[in-house]
């Protein structure tokens, strides 16, 4: 149901069931005070007739000639009128008023005399009855007449208002359709924002919340397509390397094809190592479950990461375990990854000849692995973006997704990640990865 | 033809360099912006190869800084980036041309020679000089039809010659066009070249101009 037939049901409901009881009120009072107005007319009516008929001389109270005169006077208003003596014979009667209308006792009645509905009053004074009554058909018409000309403008305004109503909620509906209409005309890929001028307040933060998206939704799109400009000169700039070089190779002769040779065999191991990087962060990032893995305690996790770096490098490495019988709630793949790609960076990061220290250290709730090196830090700008894919600090040889592959498994696991320069100076990242309950 | 490429990954760009000295061009190699800037500033370059993802400058902004310094130096742009906005951006800043990596290494010189043939004014590929003919793309001399045999620097000293007809060279622009800048070079080096070429071409391939340097010489019928 659109917001505009909702408006219009709701208000125009109540607002026709509010005039529907107002005008029943209104006619039962009206229909009360008709009654009574008629009522105390008739009452009039037959006091004065009384007060004339007492005027009369005595002997002319029995001719018929005169009273009629008197009751001319009554009957000229549509009343009908019979004066009676107290003993019941009748000295006057209105030409229109049915035979024994007169035969009732003083006060108000309603009666039905030859098939009509009279309501009649009926004043007794000095011996004489004088009975006055109405046509109760007569006085309904009446009250229909009055009732029909009032309810005429009254329905006349009541659609008049609806109408109103439909129109007013259409033209204070008018903001929100132009959006609908703004949103409805743009491009699918358009994230430019909506203009915010000429929108009632009520609406405003409607339009600041869809723009609030938009924006969101064209950052999100701007770092997909980065990552994809990223990934393609990531995986081109390897594979151009290998293709030239054996190109070179088929052209050379010699020492120089050699060279071209083992240049294509690095530019394939990088290649190699740039996609195995992308297939782990994608694994990781993915609706993909890891669940059957093996999980492997800190020990040996350490012992793993080392196998997976090149010896004279690995040389470089001193372990420090404290003993912890618990395992690490992160399959055993991944929780090596980890810990590799931080021995990665350190190693890659500082000078040959120095030293890299890995502490691993458990308590109840964590397996810490921490990396210490000797070599420059990293400045706070570069700690900044340092997380995110394909950055390297200067033109490192790394693929530059090591770290974005341990904040993507940080994140997922549960562990955590702490990058800080330390103050005797070199670089010490700290990761923490959950361990497992103890039935494990 | 001597080339300069600017390229930040030395892998891509031994390649390349092994590449286009196989193919009879000159190749110096630098690997940032600055060194290019600097290297361009000192030396003369027939043609220049860009890649874009340079470590202390976007290739794109050192192109529009080279243009407008008033540098126009042939320049065809070499990237991993495939979108057809970089690619149109990169023809508006000023290249004159644009290849994707990866690459196959004979499109890379057909595509240099093609702009340097462009440069020079020429449309077609072979370069006709009275009874003298040169094949850019083969590195081919014909005179009077029979084939004549030069080595690489006399190649690179014709093709200079012939890339610029009209106009006086110095003897350090002749020089840039035979030479890397980091290789080192006989004072008498230029001379012998010459003579070479003058035994084989003929005397009047080669102009003297006392105290200036070199021209292209009048064509022989």
């Amino acid at each position: 149901m659109t917001l505009r037939l909702r408006l219009m049901a709701i208000i125009g409901l109540s607002f026709t069931l509010l005039w529907a009881v107002t005008s029943v009120w209104m006619y039962v009072h009206v229909r009360s005070e008709f009654r009574d107005a008629l009522d105390e007319r008739l009452a009039a009516s037959a006091r004065m007739v009384a007060g004339l008929v007492a005027q009369l001389p005595e002997t002319t109270a029995t001719k018929s000639a005169s009273p009629f005169s008197v009751l001319d006077v009554v009957a000229k208003d549509g009343v009908a009128c019979e004066v009676r003596q107290a003993n019941g014979g009748v000295i006057a009667r209105t030409f229109d008023s049915p035979k024994g209308l007169g035969a009732t006792s003083a006060g108000y009645s309603t009666r039905t005399i030859n098939g009509q509905q009279w309501r009649s009053y009926t004043f007794e004074q000095n011996g004489k009855r004088v009975t006055t009554a109405d046509r109760v058909e007569r006085r309904l018409a009446l009250l229909r007449n009055i009732v029909l000309s009032t309810a005429v403008p009254f329905l006349v305004a009541m659609v008049g208002s609806l109408i109103v109503l439909w129109f007013g909620i259409r033209k204070g509906l008018a903001p929100l359709e132009s959006i609908r209409q703004a949103l409805a005309d743009r491009k699918p890929d358009a994230t430019t924002p909506l203009r915010a001028t000429r929108v009632p307040g009520e609406i405003r933060p409607l339009v600041h919340t869809i723009n609030s998206l938009l924006d969101r939704t064209r950052g999100a799109i701007e770092r997909e397509r980065r990552f994809t400009g990223d990934a393609a000169h990531e995986l081109r700039t390897p594979l151009t390397a290998v293709k030239t070089h054996i190109q070179v190779a088929r052209l050379a002769e010699g020492e120089e094809k050699q060279r071209s040779l083992e240049s294509a065999e690095v530019g394939v191991q990088r290649l190699q190592h740039t996609l195995e990087q992308l297939l782990v962060l994608a694994r990781v990032e993915g609706p993909f479950n890891f669940g059957s893995e093996d999980l492997a305690d800190g020990m040996e996790i350490a012992r793993m990461a080392l196998d997976g770096i090149v010896t004279e490098q690995r040389q470089r490495v001193h372990v420090a375990y404290q003993e912890h019988d618990r395992k690490v709630a992160v399959p055993r793949t991944l929780a090596v990854t980890t810990v590799r790609n931080l021995l990665d960076n350190a190693l890659r990061y500082s000078p040959q000849n120095t030293p890299v220290k890995l502490d691993v250290s458990g308590s109840a709730t964590a397996m810490a692995f921490s990396v210490l090196d000797e070599g420059p830090g990293m400045s706070a700008k570069d700690q900044g973006t340092a997380m995110a894919r394909f950055w390297r600090h200067g033109s490192g040889q790394g693929s530059g997704l090591g770290l974005s592959i341990v904040d993507a498994i940080v994140k997922r696991f549960g562990g955590e990640l702490e990058l800080a320069n330390r103050p005797s100076g070199g670089f010490k990242a700290e990761l923490r990865l959950p361990v497992a309950g103890q039935d494990d | 033809m001597h080339a300069l490429l600017i390229e930040d990954d030395a892998l891509v760009a031994s390649g390349i360099v092994a590449g286009l000295r196989l193919h009879g061009i000159t190749v110096d190699h630098v690997a940032n912006a600055a060194r290019a800037k600097a290297a361009l500033d000192a030396h003369h370059f027939d043609i220049a190869v860009l890649d874009l993802g340079l470590p202390d400058e976007d290739g794109m902004a050192l192109l529009s800084r080279l243009r407008r310094s008033g540098q126009s130096i042939p320049v065809l742009i070499l990237t991993a980036r495939d979108a057809v906005e970089d690619r149109v951006a990169g023809l508006q800043e000023g290249a004159d041309d644009y290849l994707l990596k990866p690459f196959d290494l004979t499109e890379l010189v057909a595509r240099l020679q093609a702009l340097l043939r462009r440069a020079a004014g020429r449309s077609t590929n072979l370069v006709q000089h009275g009874s003298l003919c040169f094949n850019p793309a083969t590195q081919q001399v014909t005179l009077k039809g029979a084939a004549v045999e030069l080595s690489r620097r006399e190649l690179a000293l014709l093709q200079a010659l012939l890339n610029n007809p009209k106009r006086v060279l110095t003897p350090e622009q002749v020089k840039d066009s035979l030479y890397g800048f980091d290789e080192s070079v006989e004072s008498n080096a230029l001379n012998v070249h010459i003579h070479h070429l003058r035994r084989k071409l003929g005397p009047g391939i080669v102009e003297t101009i006392r105290g200036v340097g070199y021209r292209l010489g009048d064509p022989e019928p």
